[in-house]
């Protein structure tokens, strides 16, 4: 009973953020848009109990249409290559942009999924100056008689309104984890090495998805 | 002398010993400053993953097969009010008292309206868990972390770390309580066996995320313990600019 009130208030905290998002054309704040992130697919994976066994082809399909589309992934690349990046022909950074944007957004639902059982997401008090282009909204998974996990989301300021750049577990950034892996393996193979890499991994995943 | 004190000192000379003898036969391509035993480390790594293979996760998953998932949540409240005295040693000797007062207060809390440690009412009332340890505390102290080191069976470590796992084993009430080592390691592997099982979660983020698991475990467990030395603030010296926002520099 407790559980179904739970989803009905935050199905209408979505419907409310979704209505309040295209009554006014102004983009969301930093905050308001990693809550309606998180709780959008929070709703989306609870709905749907083959998702919560683990099914993400599904979640990632949803994703694609919706919260992905506030993730600049084309930052999230530069930021884990480094330094090796400038090196990297422009035809070069598409193609690792595209093969690191698979692997992450299926990061993401594989880890939103193993975290949405039995746990709740708060949101630490956010403040903000108006002029500022860079923030970082925090927030933690709860769970009964688990350490809370902090989980703070990296923010920037684009022309269309924010966007996340960064996403930091215990401390731990999903992005930057990559970057003595991928410089260890551009020095080895080259940009074309990783390339290869990250499109095989992804090939993989997607067997195995499948096959599942 | 305990005879478990006497054991893990053995043990962590017999690591020095393998550790010092392959880390200097192996020579690597790229060199990582921050991982010049990293031939050495590779070879404990995939030996740990082999074992974890065959023995540890077959383990695990026959427990958590076995054992309901209420059981095992109590097990899990049961080890995590013996570590929280840990926790709260440390936070003293760095002097967090708010925190120690936290994570002490858990404990009287938990032994008692928990039920020795069995559930964790304090959590419920928002007395969260937190973590430290002595590693964390040599590492605010000063102390430097030294090479990477991955441990036979335990995993990511470093020097700082593994002196510091060994000082966690011994203030723990676990081995000042249990003094006979059949009882104590008894205890060691259940927790082992449990926490295995709770990581299954975890595990499948990371096989699917890493496109070389050494290096993301590495490198995680590098970022989260720096991030818990700093509480919680950016490590002074870690490069995580935008390459495309800072030409001019380097």
């Amino acid at each position: 009973m407790i559980r179904f009130l739970r989803h009905m208030i935050l199905l209408a905290c979505v419907a409310f953020s979704a209505i309040s998002s295209m009554a006014f054309a102004n983009p969301l704040p930093p905050d308001q848009l990693v809550k309606q992130i998180t709780q959008e697919t929070y709703v989306y994976v609870n709905q749907d109990p083959l998702l919560q066994k683990g099914d993400t082809s599904k979640l990632i399909e949803w994703a694609e249409k919706s919260v992905v589309n506030s993730f600049d992934f084309q930052r999230m690349t530069r930021l884990a290559v480094g330094k090796d990046w400038r090196q990297a022909t422009p035809e070069q950074q598409k193609q690792l942009v595209q093969e690191f944007r698979t692997l992450l957004i299926r990061t993401f639902a594989n880890a939103f999924i193993g975290i949405s059982k039995h746990q709740t997401l708060e949101y630490l008090p956010f403040k903000m100056q108006d002029d500022q282009k860079d923030v970082i909204v925090k927030t933690l998974i709860l769970k009964p008689g688990k350490k809370p996990v902090d989980v703070n989301f990296s923010l920037e300021k684009g022309a269309e309104g924010w966007y996340v750049y960064d996403v930091v577990l215990a401390g731990v950034s999903l992005i930057t984890n990559y970057r003595e892996s991928f410089t260890q393996e551009i020095r080895t193979n080259g940009v074309d090495g990783l390339i290869k890499q990250l499109a095989d991994k992804n090939r993989q995943a997607a067997q195995k998805a499948k096959a599942s | 002398m305990r005879p478990s004190n006497l054991t893990v000192k053995r043990f962590l000379v017999g690591l020095m010993l393998v550790a010092g003898l392959s880390g200097a036969a192996v020579a690597e391509e790229y060199e990582n400053p921050r991982d010049p035993w990293e031939g050495y480390n590779r070879g404990v790594f995939a030996v740990n993953e082999a074992l974890d293979m065959v023995i540890a996760k077959p383990i695990a998953q026959a427990y958590e097969f076995i054992i309901p998932e209420p059981i095992r949540i109590l097990v899990t409240n049961v080890f995590s009010n013996i570590s929280d005295v840990v926790i709260g040693i440390n936070d003293l000797l760095q002097g967090r008292g708010e925190q120690a007062f936290n994570d002490f207060g858990r404990v009287v809390i938990n032994t008692t309206l928990g039920f020795g440690g069995l559930f964790d009412v304090a959590g419920n009332a928002g007395w969260y868990k937190s973590t430290n340890d002595f590693g964390v505390t040599f590492g605010r102290w000063g102390a430097p972390s030294g090479p990477y080191f991955v441990l036979p069976i335990l995993g990511p470590s470093n020097i700082r770390d593994t002196f510091g796992w060994a000082a966690d084993i011994a203030a723990s009430p676990l081995s000042i309580v249990v003094t006979d080592p059949t009882a104590f390691w008894t205890a060691w592997g259940v927790n082992y066996v449990n926490t295995r099982a709770n990581l299954f979660p975890a595990e499948k983020i990371i096989e699917e995320a890493a496109t070389d698991k050494y290096s993301y475990l590495r490198d995680a467990f590098m970022q989260n313990r720096l991030n818990l030395i700093n509480e919680g603030a950016p490590p002074p010296g870690l490069d995580v600019e935008d390459p495309a926002e800072s030409d001019d520099k380097k």
